[in-house]
């Protein structure tokens, strides 16, 4: 286990380093710097501005600023000859630099502000999926080719042809317009969070219907459900303590892949839902050229999808040992 | 597998199954429909009408046809101007009744969702391409190659995949926007053509993958070793004794690949990073039905109609796909 998570680590760090790298030089090799193309500024402000995001070093030199750790700039650490107020500075130290587009504030400043809402939104959607999918499989595995196994099927079809666009747009109509029971959009209460919610959540929730299903069939005609049912246990028992466990492999490495899912989706629902948080943030500094913060999220979702996916890595190695001799 | 009497088998055990056959003819209809778009009688997609609202579908039962076309404003490259002059031919001014109503710029919606398939179906196009062009070809090498180049293609492919590729690409494509007139005098490209081309670029990783797990379970083969004793060429033991054993798993991977892209294509397009006007995008089209929702009055079509596009065509797409597994590997059964 030690190995493998070391091994996590130095990928993590590697991938992330590419990341920052590609993501920088990127932004610096289109032609033109990030004021160019608004309306004509007068020289001096364009100066002063270049200055304040340090556009006039050279290349090299505003990389290392931007990958830390050591901080660069005039009050840089006392060994670099500066007066050593702020010592860090850069990705490395979790500074990600000023936003380029919201002037007074950095994206660091922004990120906090947005992502505790984007986290809530996408950990209900996550938790009501996987309920709401697992109920659904087990129900369509015992119920196999019923009526109610049909229509959790279809159901489940559905939600997956359906992107999460087109699905909110429909709940807003439905349940916010035609039958007044929520709020169109915003943020306030959790009531705000339930349509958003079921709109990320309803593809993932399909999606384990289906893993939990085949899991499901695949256990429930195993030796040893046959054994619990031979001995007498109810049903409840068999399905829940014996057939499941094993059912809940598939659906367990299947979170990596969900929650990935999810953090895209928030891009467009808290679009559509004008929620505040980290998704919409990036898709308006992609819209408006605002470099840093967009590589400021880019950078911090990596590492959350990377994390999750190593969590997700860790426990199905828990559950199930003979994933940890698959090299 | 290979033989030609193997796939006469995959057809007639895919054309045997009702839902699969039901799909592939549905999905037929759309791609002939949108090829055939300038030629069908339908409004301008892209004429304004300016009005207040938009306008309630009218059944087609109620009225079939109006009469008043205009002719497209937009610039047609070749076939399609020729369909579009035979299409003046054989309809004159003559054109379909809003069948499913307006948008509120007046454009009929109909029109626009028919050349909205398009924009899905080229990104299908671009990403198909790629993963046969690139994906299978890296798997097969990485397949076929030694231990050691193996392990670094690979790896690469892990390390590119491991990233959350739509973040990328919307960082991408912002970058191209910002600066495309410069691409453009530059390079002579539009931003349609970067956005197809990265679509492309990051959909072949899947396949490779695939692919180079097929290649290694087939390197071993008996006919492989026969064919190396008697002295084939590694590119002919790769085009002629491997790529047909992988076309299977080729296949059953496309049907996974090509819905994912489209529903990538559709949500760059309303995020307004992918196709822009006077393009139109299912992805474009969703967006005018979200700005369309407001309380006062409830434009239901303008959300339905994209919706059931995209919805019936994934939808499609997916039991095409489960069909075409189930009828590539005859072991596994429905249920």
């Amino acid at each position: 286990m030690i190995p493998f998570l070391a091994r996590r680590l130095l990928w993590f760090a590697a991938t992330l380093l590419a990341v920052a790298t590609a993501s920088f030089f990127l932004m610096r090799a289109v032609p033109g710097g990030p004021f160019d193309a608004e309306r004509r500024l007068d020289p001096t402000i364009e100066r002063n501005l270049r200055a304040r995001y340090h556009l006039e070093w050279p290349l090299a030199k505003q990389y290392l600023a931007y990958l830390g750790p050591l901080n660069l700039d005039e009050r840089r650490a006392r060994v670099l000859g500066g007066d050593g107020t702020r010592v860090l500075g850069g990705v490395l130290a979790g500074d990600f630099g000023p936003s380029l587009r919201y002037r007074d504030q950095t994206v660091g400043d922004l990120l906090g502000e947005s992502l505790p809402l984007s986290l809530a939104l996408g950990a209900l959607a996550l938790a009501g999926a996987v309920a709401a999918g697992l109920a659904a499989g087990i129900v369509s595995a015992v119920r196999r080719g019923g009526a109610v196994d049909f229509l959790l099927r279809g159901t489940a079809a559905l939600c997956l042809a359906l992107p999460s666009f087109v699905l909110a747009s429909l709940l807003v109509l439905l349940f916010a317009l035609l039958l007044p029971i929520l709020p169109v959009a915003g943020t306030g209460g959790w009531r705000h969070l339930v349509l958003p919610a079921v709109a990320l959540g309803a593809p993932i929730a399909a999606n384990v219907a289906r893993l939990a299903r085949t899991g499901m069939l695949e256990t429930l005609s195993a030796e040893f459900v046959r054994a619990a049912r031979a001995k007498g246990l109810p049903e409840r028992i068999v399905l829940l303590r014996h057939a499941l466990p094993g059912a809940l492999l598939p659906v367990a490495s299947y979170l990596g892949p969900a929650a990935a899912g999810v953090l895209t989706g928030s891009l467009v629902v808290e679009r559509i839902f004008a929620i505040p948080g980290a998704g919409s943030h990036f898709v308006n500094s992609a819209l408006n050229r605002d470099y840093t913060l967009a590589m400021g999220v880019t950078i911090v979702y990596c590492a959350l999808v990377y994390g999750l996916n190593t969590a997700v890595d860790v426990v199905h190695r828990l559950l199930d040992p003979r994933a940890a001799e698959v090299p | 597998m290979t033989s030609a009497a193997g796939r006469a088998g995959v057809w007639r055990r895919l054309l045997g199954d009702r839902v699969s056959r039901a799909c592939l003819a549905f999905l037929g209809v759309v791609a002939l429909a949108s090829l055939a778009a300038p030629l069908l009688p339908l409004p301008s997609p892209s004429a304004l009408r300016l009005q207040d609202e938009p306008l309630p579908p009218v059944p087609p039962w109620r009225e079939l046809f109006r009469r008043g076309h205009r002719a497209d404003t937009r610039e047609l490259a070749w076939p399609d101007a020729r369909l579009a002059g035979l299409r003046e031919r054989l309809f004159g001014d003559l054109e379909t009744a809003p069948w499913l109503g307006t948008d509120s710029k007046g454009r009929d919606l109909l029109a626009r969702v028919v050349w909205g398939s398009r924009t899905s179906i080229l990104a299908a196009l671009a990403a198909g391409l790629a993963s046969l062009a690139i994906g299978v070809l890296y798997g097969a090498v990485a397949g076929l190659a030694g231990a050691r180049t193996d392990n670094l293609m690979m790896r690469a492919v892990d390390g590119l995949q491991s990233l959350p590729f739509v973040f990328l690409v919307i960082f991408l494509i912002g970058i191209v926007n910002a600066h495309r007139a410069e691409l453009a005098s530059r390079f002579g490209v539009g931003r349609e053509a970067v956005f197809f081309l990265v679509i492309g670029a990051v959909s072949w990783l899947t396949m490779a993958r695939v692919v180079r797990g097929q290649v290694r379970l087939l390197r071993r083969a008996p006919f492989v070793e026969a064919a190396h004793v008697s002295g084939a060429s590694p590119a002919r033991i790769l085009f002629v004794h491997v790529l047909p054993n992988v076309l299977p798993v080729v296949v059953a991977s496309l049907t996974l690949t090509i819905p994912s892209v489209m529903l990538t294509e559709a949500f760059l397009s309303f995020l307004g990073l992918g196709v822009e006007p006077p393009h139109v995008s299912w992805g474009i089209l969703a967006a005018d039905g979200v700005e369309a929702i407001n309380p006062v009055r409830i434009a239901w079509w303008l959300v339905a109609a994209p919706a059931a596009g995209l919805g019936s065509v994934l939808l499609a797409l997916n039991l095409l796909g489960d069909g075409l597994r189930d009828a590539l590997d005859p072991r596994t059964s429905r249920g």
